[in-house]
């Protein structure tokens, strides 16, 4: 069909518009990454030093060779792979749980009119209250078993998430939202087709801070007390002085805290490749 | 209310009738005596707009230029129901009302193309909205980017595209459920002079072929001149349209029309009109004669 003979604006349509990396840019992060980890293998390389020459007290600071053999004892041992399943457990289900549970408490309080005004200050101070303290009362009435983690870990992310969510709904364009209502929208489809993904990349910003939230939940309730998981193993290594396996443990956590932030992040890069302000790295 | 199946191209014959006349010109919408007045939070109130009145009629291009500020927007959101007004009447098409939601086509300053979706998806969002036939929607969709010169950038998203490109999705988007009415809110303003242009002359050329009926907002008065078929001339806020100036030129109408004498008339008429009611000694354009150096003028 015709197009305008005047059509100079029209760039070709084949022109990719995404900005090529600059040739040095690999290097350069390839460069860092080389020095990140030099300095995680000074740091091993001091401790060991420190540790094996009696500087530092082993009861402080195990020599590195020590934790990475405690480590290797752990995995063989019978049971160990129980314990990391009880911990992951209460921690992925508490956490799926709070994230659908906040988005749906949040879809609610946005679609019913003036619901999420009166609510805030309620929700904004169980907030600030220190929630994982409530551990012991949770642990008290729902017993050490899976079950008190499980829904301690669903408590202390919910929040984060819940309020990263709204604050997200909250976001309006005036332009998105008046050609949504020139079309006859309902407010149902607003919120699918401009709303929510609009809301996106705060409910992920959330979503990586309840992470995060929900490793520190399901080891502080088996802390508190719990039948297994490595919270537990931690205070059984710890009653016997065996602080390599304390902090094999930790390097257990870490990786399990690790895992699941890389899966979010991906998760993230996935839904918002749109977004400029998409985070993860 | 549509049948996306109905081809792009639409006869000149194709008379709109109104439900009351069925006459090729009848009134399409009135605005009576309309005011707005805004309340702000801090208690003080502004108007935007005081004792608008004007009409449109079926298939009829009609300008609304006027100092920034002076409640074009306004005017325009509350012709398209999305804006309560204070006082005063508009009457869309007899109902006694704005024009309806979903049965006209709405194109703003910024292109508001949705980022997470593709150019054709972004098109077809009427058709979703409107719970449409799908795959007639796309096909549709498909020729309507082609008739603004976009093709070739079904699967890009938005982010991809330059501004101009952007605004021809959206133009593609405005038209997409056929429409019966088109409101544009300075469309163009955010673009470049040549590619400014172009839309324009893409514009005309869209009309030529959709003829639809169009109440465009914008502040330049050139642009005005060379799409309307006649042009509202707004005071500085709280607007009032001062003048309604019929455009006669014959279509289509081509670049070289801003050197003709009578265009260059017009223009400066309407800058005169305009810029009596700014407070700017510097633009008495009484002074002038209608061949007179207005370039500067037009840059303030
Ligand atoms: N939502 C609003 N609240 C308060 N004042 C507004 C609002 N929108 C516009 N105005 C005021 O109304 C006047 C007209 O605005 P607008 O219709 O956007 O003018 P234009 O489109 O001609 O530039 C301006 O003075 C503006 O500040
Ligand atoms: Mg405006």
């Amino acid at each position: 069909m015709s197009t305008s003979p005047a059509d100079l604006a029209t760039p070709a349509p084949s022109t990719p518009r995404t900005s090529p990396r600059r040739p040095g840019a690999a290097m350069h992060t390839l460069r860092m990454r080389g020095a990140t980890v030099g300095l995680i293998v000074l740091i091993l390389l001091i401790a060991e030093v420190g540790s094996r020459s009696g500087f530092i007290s082993d009861l402080i600071i195990p020599a590195p060779t020590d934790v990475w053999a405690a480590l290797l004892d752990q995995w063989q041992t019978e049971g160990f792979w129980g314990d990391v399943g009880s911990t992951v457990t209460a921690m992925v289900v508490g956490f799926v749980f709070a994230a659908v549970g906040s988005f749906l408490v949040a879809a609610v309080l946005i679609l019913v009119r003036g619901l999420e005004e009166i609510t805030m200050p309620i929700i904004i101070a169980i907030e600030t209250m220190p929630k994982i303290a409530i551990a012991p009362i949770i642990i008290l009435w729902l017993g050490f078993g899976q079950l008190g983690k499980t829904v301690i870990v669903g408590l202390v992310t919910f929040f984060p998430i819940l309020i990263n969510t709204l604050q997200g709904l909250r976001v309006t364009n005036r332009d998105e939202y008046d050609l949504l209502r020139s079309l006859g929208s309902s407010s149902v489809q607003l919120f699918r087709y401009v709303r929510l993904p609009r809301a996106l990349p705060y409910i992920f910003a959330g979503l990586r801070v309840g992470a995060v939230f929900a490793l520190i939940g399901a080891v502080v309730a088996e802390f508190v007390g719990s039948e297994n998981g490595l919270g537990a193993l931690i205070i059984t290594a710890r009653s016997q002085f065996n602080v390599p396996a304390v902090w094999a443990l930790l390097f257990d956590l870490m990786v399990m805290g690790i895992v699941l932030y890389a899966i979010t992040s991906w998760a993230e890069r996935r839904l918002l490749f749109w977004s400029k302000e998409q985070a993860g790295t | 209310m549509t049948n996306a199946s109905r081809s792009v191209e639409r006869p000149m014959t194709d008379a709109e009738g109104s439900p009351q006349d069925g006459g090729p010109r009848s009134m399409r919408l009135r605005v009576e005596d309309v005011s707005k007045v805004y309340s702000g939070a801090d208690g003080v109130d502004s108007v935007a707009a005081k004792g608008v009145s004007f009409d449109v009629r079926d298939g009829e291009f009609v300008s609304l230029v006027g100092p920034s500020g002076c409640g074009k927007t306004t005017i325009l959101k509350a012709c398209a129901g999305l804006m309560p007004i204070t006082s005063g009447r508009i009457d869309y098409e007899g109902t006694g009302r704005p024009a309806k939601a979903g049965t006209y086509g709405m194109v703003f300053q910024t292109p508001t193309l949705l980022p997470w979706w593709t150019v054709l998806e972004n098109v077809v969002l009427p058709a979703r909205v409107l719970g449409l036939d799908m795959a007639r929607s796309r096909r549709r969709a498909a020729e309507l980017l082609e008739l603004v010169g976009l093709t070739g950038v079904d699967d890009r998203y938005p982010g991809e595209l330059s501004g101009g490109m952007q605004q021809r999705a959206s133009l593609a988007r405005a038209l997409l459920h056929e429409p019966d009415m088109v409101f544009m809110d300075e469309p163009f303003g955010a673009l470049d002079a040549i590619t400014r242009d172009t839309m324009n002359d893409l514009l005309q050329t869209v009309q030529r072929e959709l003829r639809q009926t169009v109440l465009f907002v914008t502040h330049s008065i050139q642009e005005a001149i060379w799409l309307s078929d006649r042009v509202l001339v707004m005071s500085r806020g709280p607007g009032r349209v001062i003048d309604d100036v019929p455009i006669d030129f014959a279509r289509p109408r081509g670049i070289a029309l801003s050197a003709d004498e009578r265009f260059r008339e017009l223009e400066l008429m309407l800058k005169q009109e305009l810029y009596t009611s700014l407070d700017a000694p510097g633009l008495d354009t009484t002074s002038l004669d209608a061949t007179g150096p207005d370039q500067e003028l037009e840059r303030s």
